[in-house]
Order: structure tokens, then C-alpha cells, then sequence
């Protein structure tokens, strides 16, 4: 399915506001969510990974919102710094076990722009681009639903009920 | 005081109103709701829905403690004097969240 951008302009001033409005409500600081802009289209969201035993780990998350508004944002894990999307086998992809049935991370899936990583849920954009078909109730809905949804089934995601920590290059292996 | 107001204070007792917070994950927004704690949770969830999310309740919409992420759906026939007592979410701070596709 070919998602038609959204007027850059417009998508920045959305992502800003709504990124503006999630902030002012204090939650994302009290669950150690940060963010960084690189460009306003692209923000660095930092969430912390916390493991069973109380092990806290960051994870970087670029996203980007070309289609933003009517579409969510586009959402993949990152290498601190470089910002370069994480490989298979890199530190920084999360293990997650028991993952909901609404959820899934693929190192490495085929997508229209080739081989990448695949965040897989119904508010992050790439789930729409790789023939998924949500539900009625799952589907991205404009002004129901804002980044802040898509950041906060990440932070769900990265918690103790299914996070269990770093990728590890010989387990990937 | 109006009759209504006197028949909603007979069904509530005269305690003082609790703080009930609801996170819309959704959305980033934070309602606060006070209820008693001779209300039953669906009562405060009806309201949830009609006033603040302003929608039906749909079958996979989610409700959780935002300490430990238990389900409150499954305790919608107690009172909150009774939830509390049972040592659920004594912050009765919640979390929303509508249905979600992927894998």
C-alpha cells in the first residue's frame, strides 16, 4: 500500500503539537521518556528498557513523520549517536519474549524500499506499507490517535512484562 | 441542595470524593474524575467513555492499573471502597488504551 506524504509543513507543525501536548502532561517525564529534534520531521525518542529484575537499559527510537497526521509516524530502533537504524544482532534491539498479539519487531523484513527493520504494530507507518491489515479498531485514526500512542505501546512494549534485555551479537548469530 | 443532588449523595454516602487520574495512551491526554468510594468502577468508566473519551467502548479497549498494568475492566461490579480494600491500585491512577494491530 503507497502512503501519499503529507505536506511537510503541516506534518511538522502536527508532530510539534502533538509532541508539545503529550509532554505537557508530565507522564513521559515521570516513565523516563526523552526526546531529541534532529529536523522537524525526524525526533530521537529515548525509552527506557526495564527488565524484570529492575535493570533499566535506553533505547533510541527514530521517528520520522513525512505522513504524519494521517498516517503514523515511521518508528525504528537506533544506534545512539549515529542515529543509523540498529542492524540484526545490534545491542540495540531489545529481546522481547511473549510479546502481545499486537506487537512484533523484525530485525530485518522486506520492505518496499528493501531489506530494513520492521516495528510492527498499527501506529508505527510501516506496518501499513508491508501488507498488514488492521482491524477496525486497531486502524490509525487521525485525532483518536497521536504519536503519543505510538510512543506509549513502545514504552508498554520495553517494560517487565516483556522486555528481557539487549540483543547479543553471538545469540543473533 | 435539589433532589438529585440529595438522591446522588444518599447513593454515594457523604465521604469525601476520590481522585480517580486516566491516562489516554492514546492520545497523551490526562483526565481526572472524582468518584466515591461507594461507586462501583463501572459507573466511573461509563463516565470515562461519555465524558472525557467521548466514545462507545469497544471490545478491545484496554484499562489498566498504570502500577503493575492489571486489568480494572475485570473489577467493574466492585465499589471503589471494595477495590481498594482488595489492595488494587491504591494510586488509582489508570491507563487507556484502545485496540492495537501488528505482529
Amino acid at each position: 500500500m503507497e502512503l501519499t506524504e503529507v505536506d511537510p509543513e503541516v506534518a511538522a507543525a502536527t508532530l510539534a503539537a502533538d509532541l508539545a501536548s503529550y509532554w505537557s502532561k508530565g507522564l513521559p517525564e515521570l516513565r523516563g521518556i526523552t526526546r531529541l529534534r534532529l529536523h522537524p520531521l525526524t525526533e530521537i525518542i529515548g525509552i527506557p528498557g526495564r527488565r524484570p529484575d529492575g535493570t533499566l537499559d535506553p533505547y533510541h527510537l527514530k521517528i520520522e513523520a513525512n505522513h504524519y497526521g494521517p498516517h503514523p509516524v515511521r518508528v525504528r530502533f537506533v544506534e545512539p549517536l549515529t542515529w543509523a537504524v540498529a542492524q540484526p544482532g545490534s545491542p540495540w534491539l531489545p529481546v522481547i519474549e511473549n510479546a502481545p498479539p499486537w506487537f512484533g519487531l523484525h530485525p530485518l523484513y522486506d520492505l518496499p524500499d528493501g531489506p530494513g527493520q520492521l516495528v510492527c504494530f498499527s501506529f508505527s507507518l510501516d506496518y501499513y506499507t508491508t501488507n498488514h491489515t488492521p482491524g477496525p479498531t486497531e486502524i490509525w485514526r487521525q485525532g483518536e490517535r497521536t504519536v503519543a500512542a505510538t510512543i506509549n505501546r513502545l514504552y508498554e512494549i520495553l517494560g517487565p512484562q516483556y522486555y528481557r534485555g539487549r540483543t547479543e551479537l553471538e545469540a543473533a548469530a | 441542595m435539589n433532589e438529585t443532588q440529595q438522591a446522588n449523595e444518599q447513593e454515594e454516602g457523604t465521604e469525601p470524593h476520590l481522585e480517580l487520574t486516566v491516562h489516554n495512551e492514546d492520545d497523551g491526554e490526562s483526565y481526572t474524575l472524582h468518584v466515591t468510594r461507594a461507586e462501583k468502577l463501572a459507573r466511573a468508566i461509563d463516565r470515562l467513555y461519555e465524558h472525557k473519551l467521548h466514545r462507545e467502548r469497544r471490545p478491545d479497549d484496554r484499562l489498566r492499573c498504570e502500577s503493575g498494568g492489571e486489568d480494572v475492566f475485570q473489577f467493574e461490579e466492585l465499589t471503589f471502597k471494595e477495590y481498594i480494600e482488595a489492595g488494587h491500585c491504591p494510586a488509582l491512577e489508570w491507563l487507556f488504551a484502545g485496540g492495537t494491530g501488528g505482529a
